[in-house]
């Protein structure tokens, strides 16, 4: 049975004028030009393009806040618009309050709220803070409520802007799995997010590009189409290489004095212009000036998907011992990355430089675990060198029993290593 | 209850809802006007030790200051009612109108993180302050209630004319708030203007004086405000001051041909509000 439209946009479009600050009359700025497109009933759809390309301002016009300049949005059902989340608190009351009048105004009755009142104090982990005016909030705390009562109130359409920036990790945890529950459901979710890894549920991609919508595709393709454009296009000069290179300039995200990257060179021994496949194994080499004498040096290598997913980390600590030399001079690593692991996608590769490991790892017990993402984040206090991103590769798809192209039959992972498979029949 | 159900669609476009459709939508978000009247009355009253009496000291004070200053200093009287009455009745009608506008100019502004984020028709900000300045008039009642069965009033047919009262003196106030509020959400000059109506407004209206102290060539300029129509409409009702004129309700009628002007203007406005805010 054909599933009726949930949301149906025609020709919209949204024009801000501002009467000028400066005295140059009206300005005009479009930030929706003609878009249509439809979602049926208890699809999801994931919106995402640059800032200022009008995601903000779709959503908006879709919950009714603004008016469009031209075209229509019909939606069927109750909507829950949550761009900012938290809209319709007010300082002065308490939790409970806020809870029976944030519903009221999401156009839920007094009953329907005082059934899921228990449940929404419960989720949002507010204890017995819920009697207090929320103005003694912690902003987490805020956001928790917030988000717990839009989570627990029955809406037909759900419009989420960013939510993703809630509270700690395990009330993050929370909101990823509403989310997935909302999204497999009847429900009809849109999503705004710039955390693309956030987006990667969702049946449906709209990409939006200066107000216009550029693609809008149940593939996933779009995505990752997009994702791969705007590295490409980056500012930063960086490249999807895709044959043979050797790399000799570098932009460290952190550095200090102990080090010199020479050369980073990433082949596979090809004939020249030949692109990377899958089937094939990837030699990594990395040149450096040790500068310092007394100190040790130890390399991490991460690759990451373009959502910034670590997909693995590999460093000489786990096939040996930390290299305790201590001498100043030109050392090269080489590492070799095995045949068929990889998916057709592109991957960022990172390498970082730990000083002296061996007081660095033990620094580490149960208490304050080893966290790999602390140190590409902040670096660890002497992760000494972080060279994010160093190199973008991509490899074609290859096998040699297979004819096919993973990347177009969109699988939805990044490694397709070939392990050892063994068919008998019994 | 005030929402659309699952199966209901909604339809968000350039043009401005037809009338009719507007009316509609209000109707649909109806509860809204008393939940946000609720949280104002909630807001106003929590952290504080005396509450809700707040909204009687302000009267009673300003009863007993002016009755003091012009009843007893200056010997004003108003023919057979005492001049207390007069000026309470004077008070209740102008303090229900300027709460609307005070509250209602600022409801947008102070909404404006509702406004960005949700959609309701905004005429039901200002319909909602008028909600808590009723509460407010009634509550002062409190005070008139007691003070005309001393001095021996009681009930009146005329009082049948009590809700006609009320929707008229609200209307004086919802009428300027419409405008300014759609007129001056992109340039605020107007909302600056409100306050001198409101302050020297007091004294265009026979609030405290009696009509029949001025001379007749500028009394008969009260006709034009009016809030002049209102307070001797209210003592007219109260206390069977004056007699009744044929001015009120035309002036009722106009009033309630700017307050719907100004709400369909508004209306017209509105969907711009959240971009301005």
């Amino acid at each position: 049975m054909e599933k009726e439209n949930a949301i149906e946009i025609k020709g919209l479009s949204k024009c801000y004028t501002r009467v000028g600050a400066s005295e140059l009359g009206t300005h005009e700025l479009w930030a929706l030009r003609d878009v249509s497109f439809s979602v049926k009933r208890g699809d999801s759809v994931g919106i995402f393009g640059h800032n200022g390309s009008g995601k903000s301002t779709l959503l908006k016009v879709l919950a009714g806040v603004t008016k469009p300049t031209h075209g229509t949005v019909a939606i069927r059902g109750r909507v829950a618009s949550i761009l900012d989340i938290g809209a319709g608190f007010h300082p002065e009351l308490s939790g409970r309050e806020n809870i029976y009048l944030n519903s009221n105004v999401l156009g839920f009755s007094k009953l329907e709220t005082s059934k899921v009142e228990q449940e929404i104090i419960e989720f949002s982990g507010i204890g017995d803070f819920i009697n207090e005016p929320v103005k003694n909030y912690s902003s987490g705390m805020f956001l928790r409520l917030a988000f717990s009562i839009l989570a627990h109130l029955d809406f037909d359409v759900y419009l989420f802007d960013e939510v993703f920036a809630v509270g700690d990790a395990k009330f993050e945890a929370k909101v990823s799995k509403t989310l997935r529950a909302l999204i497999e459901s009847d429900k009809t979710v849109v999503l705004v997010s710039h955390q693309m890894s956030a987006l990667d549920k969702q049946d449906t991609f709209l990409h939006l590009k200066e107000g216009a919508l550029q693609s809008y595709d149940e593939n996933r393709k779009v995505l990752i189409d997009y994702l791969t454009a705007s590295v490409i296009s980056a500012d930063d000069g960086l490249d999807v290489i895709t044959t043979d290179t050797t790399l000799t300039h570098f932009n460290p995200t952190r550095q200090s004095v102990e080090l010199d990257l020479l050369e980073v060179k990433l082949y596979q021994s090809n004939n020249i212009s030949a692109q990377f496949r899958t089937d094939k194994e990837f030699v990594l080499e990395i040149m450096y000036d040790k500068l310092e004498n007394d100190c040790s040096l130890d390399c991490i290598v991460s690759v990451n998907d373009l959502q910034e997913n670590i997909v693995f980390f590999t460093t000489p600590l786990i096939s040996g011992a930390p290299s305790l030399e201590m001498d100043s001079g030109t050392y090269k690593l080489k590492c070799i990355i095995p045949a068929s692991i990889f998916n057709s996608r592109v991957f960022g590769m990172s390498i970082t430089f730990l000083k002296n490991t061996k007081d660095v790892l033990s620094s580490y017990n149960e208490e304050n675990p080893f966290k790999y993402q602390d140190f590409l984040k902040t670096g660890g206090v002497d992760v000494c060198h972080v060279f994010r991103n160093v190199l973008y590769f991509k490899p074609v798809f290859h096998a040699e029993s297979v004819f096919l192209d993973l990347s177009k039959l969109n699988i939805n992972c990044n490694l397709s290593p070939a392990f050892t498979w063994v068919k008998e029949k019994i | 209850m005030s929402s659309p159900t699952s199966e209901q669609v909604t339809f968000f476009t350039s043009e401005p809802d037809s009338v009719s459709e507007y009316l509609k939508k209000i109707y649909h978000h109806r509860g809204l006007i008393w939940v946000f009247a609720v949280r104002d009355l909630k807001v106003k009253y929590s952290q504080t030790i005396l509450g809700v009496s707040w909204s009687l000291i302000q009267p009673l004070t300003a009863l007993l200051i002016f009755t003091f200053l012009f009843g007893y200093v200056l010997k004003w009287t108003a023919g057979e009612v005492p001049y207390a009455l007069y000026v309470l009745s004077g008070l209740l009608g102008w303090n229900f109108f300027s709460y609307i506008i005070y509250t209602g100019t600022s409801s947008i502004q102070e909404s404006s993180s509702i406004i960005r984020k949700i959609y309701f028709p905004k005429s039901i900000l200002p319909l909602s302050k008028t909600v808590v300045a009723l509460i407010e008039l009634l509550l002062s009642f409190a005070i008139l209630i007691p003070l005309m069965i001393y001095f021996g009033y009681g009930f009146s047919w005329r009082m049948l004319f009590l809700p006609l009262i009320i929707v008229f003196n609200a209307l004086c106030g919802l009428a300027p708030v419409f405008w300014v509020a759609a007129l001056g959400y992109k340039k605020r000059d107007l909302f600056h203007l409100l306050p001198f109506v409101v302050y020297f407004g007091i004294w265009l209206t026979p609030v405290f004086f009696i009509t029949k102290m001025l001379p007749p060539e500028v009394s008969d300029f009260l006709v034009l405000n009016p809030m002049a129509s209102v307070v001797d409409f209210w003592r007219w009702i109260l206390f069977g001051f004056g007699t009744f004129q044929a001015t009120w309700i035309i002036s009722f009628f106009i009033v309630l041909l700017l307050c719907g002007g100004g709400m369909f203007y508004f209306h017209r406005k509105e969907g711009e509000f959240s971009d301005h805010t």
